[in-house]
């Protein structure tokens, strides 16, 4: 679905690494909604392990792994998601504040580049 | 710039001069404006979840939510109700524990979040928010040291007037002479988990304070009607 696709991003091995060193990464232990639809996610998140399902209406309409980035581009621009993401118990991901991201944007490296390029498109 | 709608702008929260940030001059509510997040919560849905990672402090724009614990047994209590103005959050934020409470809006609520880097960059700027902050932590102290002292020395007849007073100090409206609308809805069950009893006891109660002409009932809604008695049933020393 090309919502989703717009949403979710794939992230190559070397940027999932930088990202990683930039926030903080936690392990959920049971099932939690990490937004939901129509609202701005609080923080963007970057699976490292485990799953998130995408939900509408209560409906699970796609599943992420480990390299998805979601919310980066809603929580910058302020829009609102078109899915609730709940996350699966023992998953890990990354998560990364609106602060994180203006200082990897402030940074000026490739991996600026990666994350305003993620911005504009 | 990010595109902040107007109603969702600090300067025109409707509980401005209430919360942490009442004492900010404009320039630096329109920073705090465009850094923050604003969502609305329907009824049941959760801010956060007792054992996740706190990500920052959350500001109640308009709405009302339960902070509850869930016990071993899978119990859950209300341990506050927090209403426009409020922030949640703040303790885990300082701690970098992980929340020890659940959040549940109990209403369409509007609530603004504030990421953690942020908000202590912001206390280190700004004097006024961190003393509006530990004056709230403060408060929050002595409501949980009055509850301890509650439970310990009180029955529930007197802690069911002592809430029904403190909703009333936080939710009363008054509609006539020496008559409170508390504009909250709170289910029994809910009631019955701030005061530590059972469902059935709190019934008794409630039907007690109403023959009794301390309280009457529009709908879900409970009405102070004789405020002075429910002070000496609530058996308040200070």
């Amino acid at each position: 679905m090309k919502v989703i696709k717009n949403m979710v991003t794939s992230i190559e091995q070397k940027i999932i690494q930088e990202l990683t060193d930039k926030g903080e990464r936690i392990t959920y232990t049971a099932t939690s909604n990490l937004f939901y639809e129509g609202q701005v996610p609080v923080v963007a998140y970057l699976i490292l392990s485990g799953n998130v399902h995408l939900m509408k209406s209560k409906k699970i309409k796609s599943t992420i792994g480990p390299g998805s980035l979601i919310g980066v581009k809603e929580l910058m621009k302020n829009e609102a998601v078109e899915f609730s993401a709940m996350i699966m118990p023992e998953t890990e991901v990354c998560f990364l504040s609106r602060s994180d991201i203006f200082e990897i944007i402030d940074e000026n490296s490739e991996l600026s580049e990666h994350i305003s390029q993620l911005l504009t498109a | 710039m990010r595109k902040v709608k107007e109603a969702d702008k600090c300067q025109n929260c409707p509980s401005k001069g209430q919360g942490v940030f009442c004492d900010l001059e404009t320039p630096e509510l329109d920073e705090l404006s465009q850094h923050k997040v604003t969502n609305l919560y329907k009824k049941g849905q959760t801010l956060f979840v007792q054992g996740n990672h706190p990500f920052g402090l959350y500001c109640v724009n308009s709405g009302n939510i339960k902070v509850t614990k869930t016990g071993p047994d899978g119990k859950e209590s209300i341990v506050r109700i927090v209403k426009g103005g409020d922030v949640l959050g703040h303790r885990s934020l300082f701690t970098s524990d992980y929340y020890t409470a659940t959040a549940t809006a109990i209403e369409d609520t509007k609530v603004c979040f504030i990421d953690k880097k942020y908000i202590l960059k912001m206390m280190q700027d700004e004097p006024s928010v961190s003393l509006h902050i530990i004056n709230k932590l403060s408060r929050d102290m002595g409501a949980a040291e009055n509850k301890v002292s509650s439970f310990h020395q009180k029955n529930v007849r007197e802690r069911l007037a002592e809430l029904l007073l403190l909703l009333k100090e936080s939710h009363g409206e008054k509609v006539e002479e020496n008559k409170y609308r508390l504009n909250i809805k709170l289910t029994r069950e809910e009631m019955a988990t701030m005061i530590g009893t059972a469902n059935e006891t709190l019934i008794r109660f409630i039907s007690e304070f109403k023959d009794e002409g301390l309280i009457e009932q529009d709908g879900k809604i409970i009405i102070i009607a004789n405020e002075e008695r429910l002070i000496d049933w609530a058996n308040v020393t200070y």
